[in-house]
């Protein structure tokens, strides 16, 4: 065996990154043994007792982080410091930006890269307006990633934006893709001729990710922030950015996605559509399409059906074909939910989304088979919990939203909450069907499947009929790799759909097939 | 989307009521708190949020405390960069428990309830097993194991009567940047003193003595120590005690959520450590 100690001294990490440090390096290949932990004398015995108190410690003291490895060979141990080296500066470095030492002002970054046509804003929301507004008035396109920022502000700064020809994408505008570089959680999607304009983030990637998944690619996709169809803000980027893609020579194609506009500016989009001489397909989540219907959009209903609308057509295909197909997987759908049902003890269904958008989709998609489902972000305001900590019945819940990030990192990067509330969750007798998103690439936690795959089985003992459904929102281009997380998520036992919408219609078939054969209650 | 939150305006800042004053450079910056240190070696933190008040902390919510360079306290003034803010003028956050008209069986009923029957909800490797021992399960490296058999050798002490010298043997053992054992007597000593409030006994020289047994070098640790020793509570096992005290069952869960997720181990051993002398009525 081969004993290799490492220190960092007087060093500062939180001790979650240390905790996630220790169990990336018990992974590696020839590891035998490892720890990382404060060089107290206290835990210094401890490594003694374990053969893990190298002499190289000796001098280290309380403040200091000690990293032992017991390897099975020279070359693992070497690998493993060297691994381990590389996760502590990646980590000072994330901390380093997180803290913001190299650059203080937008100015000193302006400087760095001089060359620059669009900042990106993520700072806390009460400066974020005049950090855009500094931006545009330098020539900048702007993307804002951060919320908090009053709606008066974001009227001025997308005004100002649409007076000097440039882009303010945001708001709260959790992704984009510029010219084929991700922005803020964005995943990678093969480069082509579809352009996206969404008002919704995991509408966004959802969209793309089945473009890219069906063989077409993006050429531009675009985030405006959820507000800008909103009636203060009258679309002005939603409009500016379907001019930008109208004009824009490498799209043929364009897709349009958001929650229901207000009417007033939902009939200006129609205008605008009018005069696009390129087809465009539109999806307003849970909204009434004639309008744009009778403007000459494609319209869908679904994110999926969007996606796979948008790949057909940039390849000069008709889209009848994939509604036929849908409409196959449907009936499919409703006899695989009579054999995935058999043998669940539970009645009810509890979704937990890391996607504000899927979530609603899933509820939208549920409303048709089981009805209304409770929510922190309910369809219908009758069905908002009024614990948010504990579900009813029925329930999907976003974990995105505010009430659960006050603190912690979003769920798509941070699973620790969702894998907390799962086990809640299966604990519930009531409960026969766990559904979820796993939402891939920039941004997203590099290893879904490493954070879910225990917390089923830990399920499985608690409950052992319970089912995980699910899908996974990404691309095998991705740094995770989705056909890996897929491969994973299915040998831990979760049926997983290729679609957020498949997904939802299982899940709420098995509920409602479970649900008639419940006895029915007397009064 | 909750990616980059921040406080909005109309919240006031809140000062811990146990400032030391003095001119104070940082020493460490995590995401929602930013240590800082003076001359005296007496540390003060400032956080972002509002639930993770205690005596020596400064809720500052129209700041951006990651860009913070110093720190300044005098009995009248709190000067951030270049900003003052009037001490008359800020909300003071009070960390003392009082117990009085608790119904001590309902409030050890359902504090056994949750190290009982919501293990699972504990982070794994924290030291909540000495009070579940379903959860050893989850200690699988040698370091693991050996903590483990250490934290059980030292809750043997405690149990048999050998107090200090269980402090002693846990104390500085564990993970994380303050070590679990360290987090384990923080809690410890406050159980302490709700037992001093249950049975009406004074265990202030008790205090005082496992204190001092488990101080080591590291000097953020002994002043989180010192302040667990003089009774001073942190908002979030605050914020639980004053829910089992009489709150309704829903918001339990969500403070027991917040307090959890404290760290990677961090609120688990301090909230084991403080149930640890209830359940097995240490002092007495």
């Amino acid at each position: 065996m081969i004993f290799k100690g490492l220190i960092k001294k007087g060093s500062y990490y939180d001790s979650v990154s240390l905790m996630i440090l220790s169990k990336e390096l018990n992974k590696l290949d020839g590891i035998v043994d490892s720890s990382i932990v404060m060089g107290t004398a206290e835990n210094k015995a401890l490594l003694s007792a374990v053969g893990l108190n190298l002499e190289v410690f000796h001098d280290a003291g309380e403040t200091d982080i000690l990293i032992g490895i017991k390897a099975s060979s020279l070359p693992a141990a070497e690998n493993a410091l060297q691994k381990i080296d590389q996760l502590f500066n990646d980590l000072q470095h994330h901390q380093d930006q997180s803290t913001d030492k190299n650059v203080h002002s937008f100015g000193a970054a302006l400087k760095q890269l001089p060359e620059a046509n669009l900042s990106l804003i993520s700072i806390a929301g009460k400066y974020a307006a005049g950090e855009a507004m500094k931006a545009l008035k330098q020539g900048l396109h702007v993307m804002i990633f951060s919320d908090n920022v009053s709606i008066a502000e974001e009227y001025e700064l997308k005004q100002y934006a649409h007076d000097h020809e440039l882009l303010l994408m945001g708001p709260d505008c959790g992704s984009a893709i510029i010219n084929g570089i991700p922005l803020g959680f964005a995943n990678v999607v093969q480069k082509g001729n579809i352009g996206i304009v969404a008002a919704s983030g995991t509408g966004l990637q959802e969209v793309s990710s089945v473009i890219s998944n069906h063989g077409a690619g993006i050429s531009q996709a675009i985030g405006t922030g959820g507000r800008d169809i909103r009636k203060e803000i009258g679309g002005i980027m939603f409009l500016d950015a379907l001019k930008v893609l109208g004009d824009d020579e490498e799209t043929k194609v364009i897709v349009m996605i958001s929650k229901p506009p207000h009417p007033d500016v939902l009939q200006k989009i129609a205008d605008h559509v009018k005069k696009i001489k390129k087809p465009v397909i539109g999806i307003l989540i849970g909204g009434n399409p004639e309008i744009l219907r009778q403007a000459g959009v494609i319209p869908a209903i679904t994110l999926e059906q969007a996606g796979l609308y948008a790949a057909a057509v940039s390849k000069g295909k008709e889209t009848g074909s994939i509604d036929n197909d849908l409409a196959q997987r449907k009936t499919g759908i409703v006899a695989l939910a009579s054999t995935s049902g058999k043998g669940l003890q539970g009645k009810f269904l509890r979704g937990l989304f890391s996607g504000g958008t899927l979530c609603d989709e899933t509820q939208l998609v549920l409303k048709d088979t089981i009805g209304y489902t409770y929510s922190n972000s309910p369809l219908n305001v009758d069905f908002r919990l009024t614990d948010l900590w504990k579900s009813r019945e029925n329930s999907i819940i976003d974990l995105g939203e505010d009430e659960f990030t006050q603190g912690r990192p979003h769920p798509m990067i941070d699973y620790s909450l969702r894998n907390k509330r799962i086990l809640q969750e299966v604990s519930d007798t009531d409960v026969a069907v766990i559904l979820l998103d796993v939402v891939l690439g920039y941004g997203s936690h590099p290893d879904p499947a490493s954070e879910l795959v225990p917390v089923i089985h830990e399920s499985k003992k608690i409950s052992p009929a319970i089912l995980f459904i699910g899908s996974v929102t990404g691309t095998d281009q991705d740094p995770q790799n989705k056909k890996n997380i897929v491969r994973e998520l299915e040998k831990a036992g979760m049926i997983i759909m290729p679609s957020n919408v498949a997904a939802s219609e299982l899940a709420g078939q098995i509920i409602h097939q479970l649900s008639s054969k419940q006895p029915s209650r007397s009064i | 989307m909750g990616w980059m939150k921040t406080q909005t305006l109309k919240q006031q800042p809140i000062a811990g009521d146990d400032l030391p004053a003095g001119t104070f450079v940082p020493l460490s910056r995590y995401k929602n708190i930013v240590n800082f240190v003076n001359d005296q070696n007496q540390f003060v933190y400032i956080t972002s949020n509002q639930d993770f008040l205690a005596s020596n902390a400064l809720f500052l919510p129209a700041i951006n405390i990651a860009a913070v360079a110093s720190l300044a306290i005098s009995s009248e003034t709190i000067v951030v960069d270049q900003i003052c803010i009037d001490r008359n003028k800020m909300a003071i956050y009070d960390s003392t428990m009082n117990y009085d008209g608790v119904d001590f069986e309902d409030f050890e009923l359902q504090l056994l309830h949750l190290s009982a029957d919501e293990s699972h909800l504990f982070p794994e490797k924290s030291l909540i097993f000495l009070l579940n021992p379903a959860n050893e399960k989850l200690f699988s490296s040698g370091f693991d194991r050996q903590f483990m058999l250490n934290a059980k050798k030292s809750a043997g002490l405690i149990l048999s009567g050998s107090i200090v010298k269980g402090i002693e043997t846990i104390k500085g053992t564990g993970y994380g940047l303050t070590p679990s054992g360290d987090d384990f007597i923080a809690g410890f000593l406050l159980g302490l003193h709700y037992n001093e409030c249950r049975y009406n006994i004074d265990l202030s020289g008790f205090r005082e003595e496992i204190y001092h047994a488990a101080l080591g070098k590291n000097l953020l640790i002994s002043s989180f120590l010192l302040r667990a020793k003089n009774k001073k509570y942190f908002n979030p096992l605050k914020k639980i005690l004053l829910l089992l005290a009489g709150a309704s069952q829903s918001s339990l869960s969500e403070g027991l959520q917040q307090l959890l997720s404290i760290g990677a181990t961090s609120g688990a051993d301090f909230f084991s450590g403080y149930i640890f002398p209830i359940k097995h009525k240490t002092g007495l």
